[in-house]
């Protein structure tokens, strides 16, 4: 029963996500503009392609237990290979995005292949060495990756329907499509055999050894799912983008993955949707949110705002030390809870009765 | 002749400074099996110490440059006992990832605090006229500043070596490195010498980031994090929690970086080094100096 309510949510929320561009609700300025202009539509794509990148890291961080500070370079890589197919090559746009997702998860396998050879602290430390290899290429402008001011996609090149103020609803549809497909699809893997078997490498690698798992392989296997995922979600920020951005490869960007994933609540597909959801929000917004804190409130407020690094950082602590499971696990405290006053309200009128 | 001799006298000085950064990560890994994302900022905080000292001591004297230093490593080393007491300290139970947000989020809000206090732009860093020159070593001309870059990092190892084989704190340090459970099974006050290798970490940050100063000739908010990387990669070249392995993979590192940037292209000593890593890892994915079966 719970199960159909959950799903039945789930749709109504898909549902509404696809007919937003058409309703221009008001949003009290959590957006730029009510829902249905090109601004808000645009924020609303990123936002949720970023909810899906998060999730393709749970996977990974969340459900394998493998600490991995590569798996921007796979979002990245997907992004950057999209754009240099179209810029380089006479593909054509439809043609160049699944190549470009299956040749990211190829790199994925072969980088897997290495890191994997070691784990725990060691597995993390040699893929940010991945990570810091993507962000020379692209930092120095190597195999035209065209350096710090990213690689835009010939215009020429790209459909009509994706082009232009007036077709941003078409990039939102696009972005909603891409994000709902791959969380349904994270989430369908967590429910499988496969799934359980990920979440035993997570809590007790040796004993999946002794049961007979391959430990090496169901994690090389996780890496190239997980990575074709994220590669996935690459080209579709790249084509609301326009263009492939620089800032993915940073290690900034590496840690915010691991941020979205631990504010929304590690090992669960809906904790790290909302985080990433809430964290692309947070990114986009913040900044604005700065300007008009910084005429009204004290100075320390908008420059702690205007910082959003150091943001980043106090949220970090703050999440660690006070809501470890992040919000999801402040949501099913805040339910338990509810649900205990709920017990305890009603046998307590019986007693009282009695005692009069 | 001579180019090789600088390229090489180079390359030992940048690996120099990573072996600042990786000593530290790698005593604290091998007792406290923490890896401390601080430390990259500690050479930011470290580096910034020490411009803000020659700055504020006005002509750039040799006795001022000593206290810079001195004030480079004792900021480095307050700044990490206040880590490890109030963020890392609560984290020894909870588990990798626990350990790696709050010595994040440390970094970040470090660095940001830097920014914010002295912008993103680079700053300069003054040096006395002693250390502008060079000196003449097999008819190459070797700056000054590099030669001091690889006496300080030789004299450190030395000095860690020393601590660790003769100190009874260097003791339960080899001893928790082995075990660290038997070493708190025998009754020993084990957390005293956690907050000591933290802080010992962070004093080798502190004169890494004035050292790095030196070297680049001023400091941005994000100079640590490149050596951060460096130092994470030294480690694992070298083996996870073996000094030597860090000192020798450190001096490797920086000289086959600095030889491929100058003779293939600017830039091609990174991909170098990650090459060298990914041959390491598999042959020898232990490291050069690691040993089979310790758990990582």
């Amino acid at each position: 029963m719970r199960r159909v309510r959950v799903l039945a949510a789930l749709a109504v929320l898909v549902v509404f996500l696809f007919i937003l561009p058409t309703l221009d609700l008001p949003t009290f300025g959590i957006l730029p503009s009510s829902t249905g202009m090109p601004g808000s539509l645009r924020l609303l794509a990123i936002v949720v392609i970023t909810a899906a990148l998060a999730v393709t890291f749970d996977l990974l961080l969340g459900q394998t237990g493998l600490l991995s500070f590569g798996h921007a370079v796979y979002f990245a890589g997907g992004s950057y290979v999209f754009a240099m197919m179209l810029n380089y090559t006479s593909l054509s746009f439809w043609a160049a995005a699944p190549l470009a997702v299956v040749a990211v998860f190829a790199a994925s396998l072969l980088l897997g292949m290495v890191s994997l050879r070691v784990e725990g602290l060691a597995y993390a430390m040699v893929t940010l060495a991945f990570l810091e290899l993507a962000s020379v290429m692209v930092t120095r402008g190597y195999f035209g990756t065209n350096g710090e001011s990213g690689l835009r996609l010939p215009s020429a090149k790209v459909p009509e329907y994706f082009i232009g103020i007036r077709n941003v609803s078409n990039v939102y549809s696009l972005a909603v499509v891409v994000s709902v497909v791959v969380i349904a699809s994270a989430a369908l893997l967590t429910r499988t055999r496969f799934g359980l078997v990920l979440r035993g490498m997570r809590d007790n690698p040796l004993r999946m050894r002794v049961l007979g798992y391959d430990v090496y392989w169901t994690k090389l296997v996780i890496m190239g799912v997980s990575s074709g995922m994220a590669a996935i979600c690459g080209v579709a920020y790249t084509i609301i983008l326009s263009g492939a951005d620089p800032t993915t490869t940073t290690m900034t960007f590496s840690l915010s993955l691991m941020f979205m994933v631990v504010i929304g609540g590690s090992g669960s597909v809906a904790g790290a949707a909302v985080g990433g959801a809430v964290y692309a929000l947070l990114l986009q917004r913040l900044p604005a949110l700065g300007d008009s804190v910084a005429g009204s409130g004290p100075a320390m407020v908008s420059d702690i705002v205007r910082e959003p690094q150091l943001l980043l950082g106090v949220i970090f602590l703050a999440v660690v030390f006070l809501a470890p499971a992040g919000i999801r696990g402040l949501v099913s405290r805040a339910g338990a809870g509810l649900a205990t006053a709920a017990r305890n309200a009603r046998p307590s009128r019986p007693r009282a009765d009695a005692s009069h | 002749m001579d180019t090789f001799v600088l390229l090489t006298v180079a390359g030992l000085s940048i690996g120099a400074l990573y072996y600042l950064l990786a000593s530290g990560l790698s005593i604290i890994f091998g007792l406290l099996d923490v890896l401390s994302f601080a430390h990259g900022a500690l050479v930011t905080v470290g580096a910034y110490a020490a411009i803000e000292t020659m700055t504020r001591l006005g002509t750039p004297s040799l006795l001022g440059f000593l206290l810079a230093v001195l004030a480079a490593t004792a900021v480095g080393g307050l700044v990490a006992y206040v880590i490890e007491r109030l963020l890392v300290r609560p984290m020894y139970s909870r588990g990798h990832l626990a350990q790696l947000l709050v010595t994040m989020g440390a970094a970040l809000i470090m660095a940001a605090l830097i920014e914010s206090v002295k912008g993103p732009d680079e700053v300069h860093m003054p040096l006395p006229k002693a250390l502008e020159k060079s000196i003449h070593i097999f008819g190459a001309v070797i700056p000054v500043s590099m030669a001091l870059t690889i006496l300080a990092a030789i004299a450190l190892h030395g000095g860690l070596l020393l601590f660790l084989a003769r100190t009874r704190h260097g003791l339960i340090v080899r001893a928790g490195v082995d075990n660290a459970d038997m070493v708190r099974g025998l009754g020993i006050d084990v957390s005293r010498s956690f907050s000591l290798v933290f802080v010992l970490g962070g004093l080798a940050a502190g004169l890494g980031g004035a050292l790095a100063a030196v070297y680049v000739r001023a400091a941005t908010p994000s100079l640590g994090d490149t050596y951060l990387v460096y130092a994470f990669i030294v480690l694992i070249i070298g083996g996870l929690g073996s000094l030597r392995g860090a000192f020798v993979a450190a001096a490797i590192a920086g000289v086959i970086q600095q030889f491929a940037n100058y003779y293939v292209k600017a830039g091609a000593g990174d991909i170098v080094v990650l090459a060298l890593l990914v041959v390491v890892l598999l042959l020898r994915p232990q490291g050069l100096f690691g040993r089979v079966g310790r758990s990582v």
